[in-house]
């Protein structure tokens, strides 16, 4: 798999050694033996009305400082904004707000003791009373309480024959709600001195959260500083403000102290966000040629009764391959679950699962190959039709060659291994992944008279690979070693950068390093002393409107469309193309995926060693969610059942295939850096060609994530 | 961890480990992967823990011509270190491979392991109901149709399933356990340890695991939805004397789709007295329901659990020809 692992400690960067070493400061490693600490009392009953808040019992711990309730946050914490509303909040719920219990796990009150074996034995002692009403958690078979949040209907255009033979198939498909469960936990430390609040957390996007919790405590912006210098896995998980940050912030200035609070990992989708499951109908239809005339695709996607999370998937699916006719819809459910968020691909993940499977099933009733039946539905903006950014063709043809897909036999369990007799399954499907502009990023770069370089700016690196990119293109531009380079991330007193999201994150702190770097550099040449020179840089994605920049400035979210004005192209994607093998033994009841091949168009290679370990990574995690990742919800208490890491499965390391990833590495002038941008792609539609292996297994179509071994084998016909 | 004041105790002799026990709320500490767990959780709150692992009576891997006594404060990792035994005892020797992590087989006690108490998410999570940890009312698991459960049940409320895998192979290998109180030492089945879920009545510890060296062919089976470090969801453990190309004596055990690990006597007597072929084995395996209130069980997992049975002694077939 990875063949050049090994270097010399001499090769560590700053932030290398440090994590390597434990050196690396994560939000808990801050504050000293007497700040006071935090645990968060939750509701798990059904949602309802809180009547009653008991804390006598809890109160009379000893080293019980305060059990904190909606009474006591009602003057020192106002409203929060959510992020589709122009905020930073991932709700606009606020759980300490008011006396309503939305969902089974929500945050009730807070307990604030000098140790945190009192606070948690205090927090269990206290006595919740929920005047509950009727709830629902899951999706329903029924439709009459959706929401219709997208639509887009494209009529095929007059003249073009609809009639003529055609092959159709119509499925549904389900995926299931998934836990992000990044390695490290929700930990956190406010400390007020004076006016001004120092958060230590880990998190996504500093800056925004900032100016979130300013305006959720009435204070400046300039009021609030968030430092999160190393991240211990994110997936989206952090990329917005949750409620309990703002109360610990909020308490640590009642009780002037430093308040710590560490959250379990079992009470982490409830406190934050998750993967909200979908229900999705795909229909397609080709001409006798494998044109695809038809495309019809409705996602249903579960959300919370307070917000409508968006999953958008859709729009960026269809431009993918070239199809005269399609409608469109992506319809809201509301159910009494926490709000959703964003974890890895957060819209392309479902949709592209039903839509590579449904073209999977379409390529099996036309006795077409899978490969060839997207090859001749590329879109306009792949070269293979005409000229474009997207690279598909290329990605699928590269992908079948390094895989050996032509030796593949088309009907269903017709591979066997010869030595262990298991049902061997070649199965394919696309990824993609809009390529964002990206938002606004500053940087500052010094250089001492020694040559150290520093390079400082508020954006986050949680395993992407940020710190490596940024470091390696600083010392190309200052021409010195990227060990000589420190990246100093992850504080809002940094100069600006935006959410660390959407795939692009990295080549705007590259490009704004750069343009950093290249002032240093010139300054260099006309230095006399040996003064430390400093210059900022600043990258402004083309495409960001005059309303993006204000917004980026106070801290609002920002962003830069995927489409790139004025060039005739309406889109850029990253794209890819997954192979999998699976081996099925019906015998002893096992699927295992064998073997991934990933091919994929991403732009420049900002840095190789992390692009390929985020493009493994989500490959991975994709099998793993097509075969075992559930946030199993009990549907009558609304309740996630065994949300730690003992109940809920990811893929171990004994379950990793064979994998071997390429990048075309084109350069995208559209794009700065040329790049496109890696960081979500992996995961989307690495599912769907584990579930298209399986059918080419065994004939046994899985339409509903995660696998069901048991199933696939008995619908199979046993051994 | 909360505030709660907890002792430690760490006895050298049989003797203060019994007395240590008599205390109210005193429980015997193994490698404490369970237990520490569910204190937790707010599962378990005892009193005292009482370390018996330096105990004597409690350690060691020994042999005699009849059979191996194992401690029962040996860990997994020990005795699958135990070359001899895992040569012997194959069942013994897989279902402690494919149970846990390394780190969790370097610290689990067998005896800790016997006795491990339910997994079920409902048991573990105090804010629910739970009739085996409630000793009574409803059963949370019954009520929804997402928590494993187990197929095979008896009269028992509860269908936690018996996710402990070495329990299982014990039975197919007919071991028994030697338990200690003041009144003395006493030998039992493990299939009658395990019968009624539970603590051993009468505050007894299990000091040795003992396993017949009779001559078999055995094989411990599990299915899990990841290559390491999952619980089953069907698991069998299979052991069979064979004469002359004839099974002379066989022990058929499944555990993960069952309440207890539970010998499935229909099957064993469709083996019983005829050569162990691929026919036999499927005829056999078609018994694998025979006789078991499988109420909560559906097709799927009907046939799941039929084929893990067949899986277990096509396994034993192929060692009794090797």
């Amino acid at each position: 798999m990875t063949k050049d692992v090994a270097t010399t400690t001499r090769d560590w960067s700053t932030t290398t050694r440090a994590k390597l070493t434990g050196a690396a400061v994560f939000g808990s490693d801050v504050g000293g033996g007497d700040d006071l600490h935090a645990v968060p009392v939750l509701h798990w009953g059904p949602p309802g009305t809180l009547r009653d808040v008991d804390a006598t019992a809890a109160l009379a711990v000893p080293g019980v400082r305060a059990v904190l309730t909606a009474e006591h946050f009602a003057d020192a914490v106002g409203a929060g904004t959510f992020l589709y509303d122009g905020g930073q909040f991932h709700s606009s719920f606020a759980p300490l707000g008011s006396r309503e219990v939305r969902f089974s796990g929500q945050l009730v009150a807070l307990v604030v003791a000098a140790s945190p074996e009192a606070a948690r034995s205090a927090a269990a002692l206290v006595d919740i009373d929920v005047a509950p009403r009727p709830s629902r958690a899951t999706i329903p078979v029924s439709t009459h309480e959706d929401a219709l949040i997208f639509e887009r209907v494209v009529d095929p255009p007059s003249g073009v024959s609809t009639s003529g033979q055609s092959t159709r198939v119509t499925s549904a498909y389900e995926t299931a709600p998934h836990f992000h469960h990044a390695l490290e936990p929700y930990a956190m430390r406010a400390e007020w001195v004076g006016e001004r609040l120092t958060v230590h957390h880990g998190s996504q996007w500093v800056v925004g959260e900032a100016h979130g919790i300013a305006q959720a405590l009435g204070v400046a912006p300039e009021c609030v500083r968030v430092v999160s210098a190393h991240v211990g896995g994110a997936f989206g998980s952090r990329a917005l403000l949750m409620w309990h940050v703002v109360y610990v912030a909020a308490a640590a200035k009642m009780l002037g102290h430093p308040v710590r609070l560490h959250v379990d990992r079992s009470v982490m989708a409830t406190l934050g966000s998750f993967r909200p499951a979908t229900r999705q109908d795909v229909e397609l239809e080709v001409g006798a040629n494998l044109e695809l005339r038809r495309y019809r695709h409705h996602v249903r996607v579960q959300t919370s009764r307070s917000d409508v999370v968006p999953l958008r998937g859709l729009e960026y699916a269809s431009e993918l391959y070239a199809c005269s006719s399609s409608e469109l819809r992506e319809s809201v459910v509301r159910c009494d679950v926490p709000t959703p968020g964003f974890m890895r691909a957060p819209g392309e993940y479902p949709v592209a699962f039903a839509l590579e499977s449904a073209l999977d099933e379409l390529a099996h009733e036309c006795g077409a190959d899978p490969v060839e039946l997207r090859l001749r539905n590329l879109s306009p903006c792949d070269p293979g039709r005409g000229g474009g950014p997207v690279h598909l063709g290329w990605c699928l043809e590269r992908g079948a060659e390094l895989f050996g897909w032509a030796g593949r036999p088309a009907p269903p369990s017709s591979m066997r291994d010869q030595e262990t007799g298991e049902l061997l399954g070649w199965g394919m499907a696309v990824a993609h992944y809009p390529a964002y502009g990206g938002g606004v990023t500053e940087c500052q770069v010094s250089m001492d008279r020694r040559g150290r370089v520093t390079v400082e700016l508020a954006a986050h690196d949680p395993g992407t690979g940020l710190t490596a990119a940024v470091a390696a293109a600083a010392a190309r531009e200052l021409e010195c070693s990227a060990v000589e380079v420190d990246v100093v991330l992850g504080d809002s007193d940094l100069p600006l950068s935006p959410m660390a999201a959407g795939s692009a994150s990295t080549r705007t702190a590259v490009a704004a390093a750069v343009d950093a770097a290249r002032k240093v550099r010139r300054m260099s040449a006309s230095r006399s002393d040996g003064s430390t020179l400093v210059a900022t840089g600043r990258h402004v994605p083309p495409g960001m409107t005059e309303a993006g920049l204000r917004d980026a400035a106070a801290g609002r979210f920002a962003q830069a469309s995927a489409a790139v004005a004025g060039e005739g192209s309406p889109l850029r994607l990253s794209v890819g193309a997954h192979f999998v093998e699976v081996a099925v033994d019906p015998g002893r009841g096992r699927i295992r995926v064998r073997r991934m091949v990933g091919v994929f168009d991403v732009g420049a290679v900002l840095e190789p060693r992390a692009l390929r370990s985020q493009l493994e990574g989500g490959m991975i995690w994709g099998a793993g969610h097509a075969l075992m990742e559930d946030a199993a919800l009990d549907p009558r208490s609304g309740r996630f059942l065994g949300s730690g890491l003992a109940d809920y499965h990811m893929m171990a390391q004994a379950d990793v295939p064979l994998l071997e990833v390429e990048v075309l590495g084109e350069t995208d002038p559209g794009r700065v850096c040329g790049s496109k941008g890696a960081g979500e792609l992996g995961v989307v539609g690495s599912s769907a060609a584990v579930t298209n292996a399986i059918h080419h297994a065994t004939g046994v179509r899985v339409r509903h994530l995660p696998v069901r071994p048991a199933a696939v084998i008995a619908a199979y016909g046993g051994v | 961890m909360t505030m709660e004041s907890l002792a430690y105790e760490r006895p050298a002799t049989l003797a203060e480990t019994l007395e240590l026990l008599g205390r109210p709320g005193y429980t015997l500490l193994g490698g404490g992967t369970t237990l520490v767990d569910l204190m937790r959780l707010g599962v378990a709150r005892p009193a005292g823990l009482v370390d018996a692992r330096s105990v004597p009576e409690l350690g060691g891997v020994v042999s005699s011509p009849d059979e191996w006594s194992l401690g029962g404060a040996v860990t997994m990792a020990e005795v699958l270190r135990h070359q001899t035994v895992c040569r012997e005892l194959p069942a013994l020797a897989e279902s402690l491979a494919l149970a846990a992590s390394t780190q969790i087989r370097n610290m689990a006690t067998l005896a800790g392991n016997l006795m491990q108490a339910p997994r079920c998410v409902f048991f573990r999570d105090v804010r629910t109901p739970c009739h085996r940890r409630d000793g009574g009312g409803a059963c949370s698991a019954l009520a929804t149709d997402i928590a494993p459960r187990a197929l095979l049940v008896d009269d028992d409320p509860c269908v936690a399933p018996a996710l402990g895998d070495l329990g299982t192979a014990a039975v197919a290998l007919d071991a028994s356990v030697e338990t200690v109180a003041n009144g003395g030492t006493e030998r039992m089945s493990v299939e009658e340890l395990l019968r009624v879920p539970g603590p051993i009545p009468g505050n007894r510890l299990i000091t040795r695991l003992v396993v017949p060296r009779r001559s078999g062919f055995s094989a411990f089976v599990k299915r899990r939805d990841r290559r390491s470090f999952a619980f089953g969801s069907a698991s069998c453990a299979a052991w069979a004397a064979v004469e002359d190309g004839v099974v002379r004596e066989v022990r058929v055990v499944v555990g993960a789709q069952s309440t207890r690990p539970r010998r499935l006597v229909a099957v064993e007597r469709e083996v019983l007295g005829r050569a162990l072929t691929t026919r036999t084995i499927e005829s056999a395996a078609r018994h694998a329901l025979a006789g078991q209130d499988f109420r909560h069980g559906t097709d799927v997992e009907g046939e799941w659990h039929t084929a893990t049975v067949r899986q277990a002694l096509e396994c034993v077939r192929e060692r009794s020809r090797a």
